[in-house]
């Protein structure tokens, strides 16, 4: 199963606005529930995130997991060791599913080939 | 010298925005700490109640302590940040530390020991590695085992910048934190107007509430 597979089979979850996806050979994958975001604001946001986890190695942080927790929202990042990377925006509402949003994150980061 | 497992605690529950109790035991004393949504909303020590129960309980040495799901306390006496109470119970402590007693109140039965070598904790379990925390001008209030403090104090810089540029994308309000996972715990970096605070932890914390 590949990574789009996954996704499709995964969400909509309640509270997912979107999803962003860079796979292992670079191409970017994206997809807006809502209209609270558009594909090219998910676009941006991802190269954004991608280049602040990146960032964090200065600091001798390597992450395997980021969130960052807006009022609103919360941009959650995934990052495998090849490259490849997800990103799920989520409102910050009740009912958000923020246990299977970690199950999700998790499989994404086990899955065999992205 | 570690800090006092009930004080650890406590920030790792305010920290996570999580709701519990901490029931507090010595041989002559008994007491409650209630954390609701990351807030300390009450205490109670003996007869005591509101913040002087809560420094009461952190003054502690020795005892014991358990972690319990959230039932709402018979009265909410305590407002102010969790960040100046930890702060003004650590001054009150340092003014008042004479006892040779080293430790606090550790985990209960419900909850092993917390371990003092440097290794991972056991699963479930987190141990509180460094903490820098800074007022919102960016002036250092409390520095604990930081071995880059102006490294740390460029990393919430960083963020803040980060945090801007993003939400400048969406409409996702205002910022409050970032969560960053990395295979040995977990890192929280929190900008506000009147706080940056950084909180370095090893291990996972339990999957419960």
């Amino acid at each position: 199963m590949n990574a789009e597979e996954f996704l499709s089979q995964r969400l909509p979850l309640p509270g997912v606005a979107a999803w962003a996806l860079r796979l292992a050979n670079s191409r970017i994958l994206s997809h807006c529930y809502t209209d609270w975001v558009s594909p090219d604001q998910v676009g941006q946001a991802l190269s954004r995130l991608v280049l602040s986890a990146d960032g964090f190695s200065y600091h001798g942080i390597r992450p395997t997991r980021v969130c960052w927790v807006f009022e609103h929202a919360r941009l959650h990042l995934a990052l495998r060791s090849d490259g490849a990377c997800l990103a799920l925006f989520v409102e910050n509402r009740p009912g958000a599913a923020d246990g299977k949003l970690d199950e999700l994150l998790a499989e994404f980061a086990g899955l065999a080939d992205v | 010298m570690p800090e006092p497992a009930l004080k650890q605690m406590l920030q790792m529950e305010c920290l996570g925005h999580k709701s519990s109790v901490l029931e507090v035991f010595t041989d002559k004393l008994r007491g409650r700490l209630y954390v609701c949504e990351g807030a300390i909303v009450h205490a109670e020590s003996g007869s005591l109640r509101g913040e002087v129960a809560l420094y009461n309980l952190l003054a502690l040495r020795g005892g014991e302590f358990n972690l319990l799901p959230f039932t709402e306390p018979s009265a909410r006496t305590i407002e102010s940040p969790w960040e100046s109470l930890l702060m003004e119970a650590a001054r009150l402590g340092d003014e008042g530390r004479q006892s040779s007693e080293p430790e606090g109140p550790q985990p209960g039965p419900t909850q092993p020991p917390p371990r003092t070598e440097p290794a991972l904790p056991p699963p479930g379990q987190v141990r509180i590695e460094e903490v820098v925390l800074c007022s919102g001008a960016g002036e250092v209030l409390h520095e604990w085992e930081s071995k880059s403090l102006e490294l740390r104090l460029r990393l919430l810089e960083q963020v803040e910048q980060q945090a801007m540029q993003l939400s400048g994308l969406a409409p996702v309000g205002r910022f409050d934190r970032l969560e960053i996972v990395t295979a040995e715990g977990r890192i929280v970096c929190q900008v506000q107007a009147d706080r940056r605070l950084f909180v370095r932890s090893a291990g996972s914390p339990a999957q419960a509430s």
